[in-house]
């Protein structure tokens, strides 16, 4: 018990709280959402045992454990895709009775695992670029295989999470630049097809240019780098023709959330309406008008900050942010005084993903960010959202009870 | 290692950084913006439901409705992130295309929870298939809506006009007068020009709602102010006999009024159009067809035409020269035809010698192209203004052309004396509605010119009432002059040579003129003008009928049916109408 991390802990506890009371406020007395509330009790549940299980497995077994997870997670993602259920155009889930399973949220804690095992190898030599190929790949295959589903927030979460772990192994960041460059430039190609905007792009390639004659790379690589990018920016415009309608509209709606208030942007704008309505201290619990009378919607699960913001206001908010910043400051604490390599890197990887979803959702919330469906960890409701948040606290605990272990 | 330290504590202040940005923005949200986001969670809760006024109805002056409301089923969609599948379906039943709906959703935008009025007057076997796809229709929902009726059909189309949705950039400037999307306006006629009586002020129901729309509870409510009953002058009877003396297959225009007070008793446009089919859903290939109609049915030729008069302003001619003093006793008699200069001026007849009486009588061109001859252009024109014509009369119609009563400035250097004879007929650069043609034989016959007006009385629904002030105008001119030339345009119907003897009623003395303008575009304008009776003028009015040919034979007998109608009601009611 001397060894608990009593600063990791408290704050998740609380957001648990927080979580079940906007959850509770946003389904009251609506039919359809009457199971929510105790089914949400009951992953809470769940998710402290799960939490307490993972934080008082043995390092090494979890070490071990990380590549026959990474495997199960392929397969389980794989198998979504030939057996799912598709739900509104999507197959996200695996039906169970009356309860739906998101094989890609467990996905994330795996390649958590995965990964960290790789960087925290002794071998790992970063500074070297095929050391940095394996993790990537392993990040891109899972993402892409999430893609399919399609779900792009989750996409977008795992294949953000093996930058700040590389960068936690020490990448340069030439390297680490290059690295994100194709990403980089599709947005920029991006803004240039939806806005008209030549101007990023451009300075996106002014960039590169540079960071290539500074780096100095082979002769090879420079053709080869300059094709992938010359085929980024062809392919992009040709790819874009093929999303998905919603997916097109999501992205639009953020750019203007005010072109369509009636169809994409009218949960932005509710959104934002809710929050900025709440003032400091919020509408009062259960007395939100927007979020109460369902102007926003999926309000208990992507939109639960939505109900914080307008029922308690600048002071809910900042209480959910300054709990996460306080979950995050600790866990990284802890990854620079945890002995075991492997270890710090699941923390870093826990905490990376804390704060991406954490920015994405709440920045949704407040149409800084483009809807793209992710949960706030701990906060929306979720089973397998929440029951792999709890397991990477779990994760993170254990770290702290193992921090002098080798 | 400070390379180490220094990674861990740039991936650390990244992570703390990006929270403390999101804090910013929610503070920029709830603190420095609060206020705007909180009136619009206000409007966002509460739907103001507006409950349109009942649009005022139009009587003729006896009290006959001429224009009420009935009520019809509309079929509107409330706003809300709706599925493409209930639009579809929707758009298939009621043959409004989805995207059409989109566009109006988007149009009305300010108000984010008004229904989009997605079709009105629905017919009732549409009512009912909607009725029975209800569940696969969430937000769908029905008004009673009044719409426009019109007991006499097409009767006085043009003074009445109709009613329609604006456009949508009609609409930006409606919203600032408190107007509703969807709501009707008046398009032409009386609907137009008293839209502001007739419109009424909505009322509005503050109804709670959820984001489906689903109404929660009343929060306050406000009862609409229906629109003012409006009392015009015409005389649903007269209207109907002019209309059926007009006939259908003619074009052309009447105008009977007042001479006493401008109250105008009839009012007719030909061709015409139906004002129930405009008011109503109008399908687009319709108004197109009205639209691109080459005889242009929706102009109120009595108002919007101009035409030359032809002989029918030889009255104003012969005021002008017996005003001047013209001697007529060295004048040559009519032997068919005038020379002025190198020029020969033709008259439609021989005439021989005539006084002022006969040449008015018979219309003799030779007579006055001799009075012209004499006469200064810029006088004639001042005595044509002090009659009315050549400018709008202020008729309280929209849309009123001024004609046209040329100077010596007019025509600059190309001025020269011949151009009088030629405007002393009625021919040449002159141009004059029918209404003003009407005010015009008016002020001959009583000396003072009036102000035409449609509107009686006001019945404002709150009791108060008010009726419009007759606008009379002593004209400048001698009452001598004036009685020499009524007892012209006596001559004209009651006299033996009359050219206007067709116009004739029993027991009652007219006096008129008839008139045959030359135009350019084919067979000639048929003109009339009358007052009656001669001696104590109740009525005027102007008829013509484009391209018909003759004034005696065409114009003056439909003047003759109005007039005698008009006497004979007023017989039956035992004294002036």
């Amino acid at each position: 018990m001397r060894d608990t991390e009593w600063g990791i802990l408290l704050p998740v506890l609380s957001l648990l709280v927080l979580g079940t009371l906007g959850i509770y406020s946003a389904t009251r007395g609506v039919g359809a959402l009457r199971h929510t509330f105790p089914q949400h009790i009951l992953f809470i549940c769940l998710g402290l045992g799960i939490m307490v299980s993972v934080s008082l497995v043995p390092p090494k077994v979890l070490y071990s454990l990380a590549c026959p997870l990474y495997l199960v997670s392929i397969i389980s993602l794989l198998a979504l895709l030939v057996l799912g259920t598709p739900v509104r155009g999507t197959v996200r889930w695996f039906s169970l009775g009356s309860f739906h399973v998101q094989p890609s949220e467990p996905a994330k804690f795996s390649l958590i695992l995965a990964l960290s095992r790789f960087l925290g190898d002794r071998r790992t030599d970063l500074r070297k670029v095929r050391w940095i190929i394996p993790p990537v790949s392993m990040a891109i295959l899972f993402s892409l295989l999430v893609l399919l589903e399609p779900d792009f927030g989750t996409t977008l979460s795992i294949a953000f999470l093996p930058i700040p772990m590389l960068w936690w192994a020490g990448i340069l960041p030439m390297h680490l630049f290059l690295l994100m460059s194709p990403v980089l430039n599709s947005l920029c190609v991006l803004t240039w097809i939806l806005t008209g905007k030549a101007l990023p792009w451009g300075a996106f390639v002014l960039v590169l240019t540079v960071v290539l004659l500074l780096y100095r790379p082979r002769f090879v690589h420079l053709i080869l780098w300059t094709a992938l990018h010359i085929g980024i920016a062809t392919a992009v415009p040709s790819l874009w023709e093929r999303l998905y309608d919603y997916q097109r509209r999501r992205i639009i709606a953020f750019l203007n959330p005010s072109s369509d208030p009636m169809g994409a942007g009218y949960q932005v704008l509710q959104s934002k309406v809710a929050i900025g309505s709440g003032g400091f201290w919020g509408k009062g619990f259960m007395k939100g008008t927007q979020t109460g009378l369902a102007f926003v919607p999926a309000r208990h699960t992507d939109f639960i900050s939505a109900v914080i913001g307008e029922e308690l206001g600048l002071f809910g908010i900042s209480l959910v942010l300054a709990l996460f910043g306080m979950l995050i400051w600790r866990s990284m604490k802890l990854a620079e005084s945890v002995r075991s390599k492997f270890l710090s890197f699941c923390i870093v990887g826990a905490a990376s993903l804390w704060t991406f979803q954490v920015t994405v959702n709440i920045g949704m919330a407040l149409g800084v960010m483009p809807v793209t469906g992710l949960p706030l960890p701990f906060l929306s409701y979720g089973g397998s959202s929440l029951l792999t948040h709890m397991a990477l606290v779990g994760l993170v605990l254990n770290a702290g009870l193992h921090r002098y272990e080798y | 290692m400070p390379e180490d330290r220094m990674r861990r504590k740039v991936l650390v202040g990244g992570m703390l950084g990006a929270l403390a940005l999101l804090w910013f923005r929610t503070f920029s949200l709830q603190i420095v913006h609060g206020d705007y986001y909180r009136r619009l969670s206000e409007e966002n809760r509460v739907r103001v439901e507006l409950i349109e006024a009942l649009r005022g109805p139009i009587l003729d002056r006896n009290g006959e409705v001429l224009v009420e409301n009935r009520p019809s089923y509309t079929v509107a969609v409330v706003p809300s992130p709706w599925l493409d599948s209930t639009l579809a379906l929707l758009s298939k039943l009621t043959g409004v295309r989805a995207e059409e709906i989109k566009r109006r959703a988007l149009v009305q935008r300010r108000w984010p929870c008004q229904p989009v009025k997605v079709k009105r007057d629905l017919p009732f076997s549409v009512l009912a298939s909607v009725e029975e796809r209800r569940y696969e229709l969430p937000g769908v929902i029905y008004q009673i809506e009044p719409r426009r009726s019109y007991p006499f059909g097409d009767l006085a189309a043009h003074v009445l006009g109709y009613v329609g949705e604006p456009t949508r950039r009609e609409f930006a400037g409606l919203a600032r007068k408190g107007y509703l999307y969807g709501e009707l306006v008046g398009r032409s006629g009386v609907e137009l020009y008293y839209e502001r009586l007739l419109h009424g002020r909505p009322g509005a129901r503050y109804v709670e709602v959820d984001a489906f729309g689903r109404e929660v509870r009343e929060l306050s409510h406000r009862d609409p102010t229906s629109g003012a009953k409006l009392y015009l002058t015409l005389d649903v009877r007269l209207q109907e006999v002019a209309e059926e003396a007009f006939g259908d297959g003619r074009t052309g225009a009447l105008v009977a009024l007042d001479p006493r007070n401008g109250e105008i008793l009839a009012m007719v446009s030909r061709p015409s159009f139906s004002p129930k089919l405009l008011s109503g859903v109008l399908p687009e290939d319709l108004w197109e067809r009205i639209r691109s109609d080459t005889t242009y049915p929706l102009l109120n030729r009595a108002v919007q035409s101009s035409y030359p008069p032809g002989s029918s302003l030889k009255p104003l001619t012969a005021i002008v020269g017996l005003a001047s003093g013209i001697d007529d006793r060295d004048f040559v008699p009519c032997y068919g035809s005038f020379r002025f200069g190198d020029r020969t001026f033709r008259c439609w007849g021989r005439h021989g010698r005539l006084d002022i009486i006969g040449a008015i009588a018979q219309s003799c061109d030779v007579y006055f192209y001799q009075m012209a001859e004499r006469m200064d252009v810029d006088t004639w024109a001042e005595y044509a203004g002090a009659l009315g014509l050549g400018r709008p009369t202020g008729v309280d119609l929209p849309g009123e052309v001024g004609g046209l009563i040329p100077t010596k400035d007019y025509y600059g250097k190309g001025w020269t004396q011949g151009l009088m004879l030629n405007l002393a007929i009625g021919q040449g650069e002159i141009l004059v509605t029918p209404i003003q043609m009407a005010c015009y034989v008016g002020a001959i016959a009583t000396g003072r010119l009036v102000r035409p007006h449609v509107l009686l009385r006001v019945e404002e629904p709150d009791g108060r009432n008010f009726s419009v002030d007759p606008k009379v105008k002593e004209v400048p001119i001698p009452p001598d002059v004036l009685s020499v030339v009524r007892e012209g345009m006596l001559e004209v119907v009651e006299g033996e040579k009359g050219t206007g003897r067709s116009a004739r009623v029993p027991g009652v003395k007219v006096a008129g003129k008839t008139g045959t303008a030359q135009n350019p575009r084919g067979k000639h304008h048929a003109w009339f003008v009358a007052f009656a009776p001669y001696e104590d003028p109740t009525i005027a009015l102007a008829v013509v009928v484009e391209h018909a040919g003759c004034g005696g034979t065409v114009a003056a007998p439909i003047a003759g049916k109005v007039l005698s109608t008009y006497f004979s009601e007023m017989m039956a009611e035992g004294g002036t109408p």
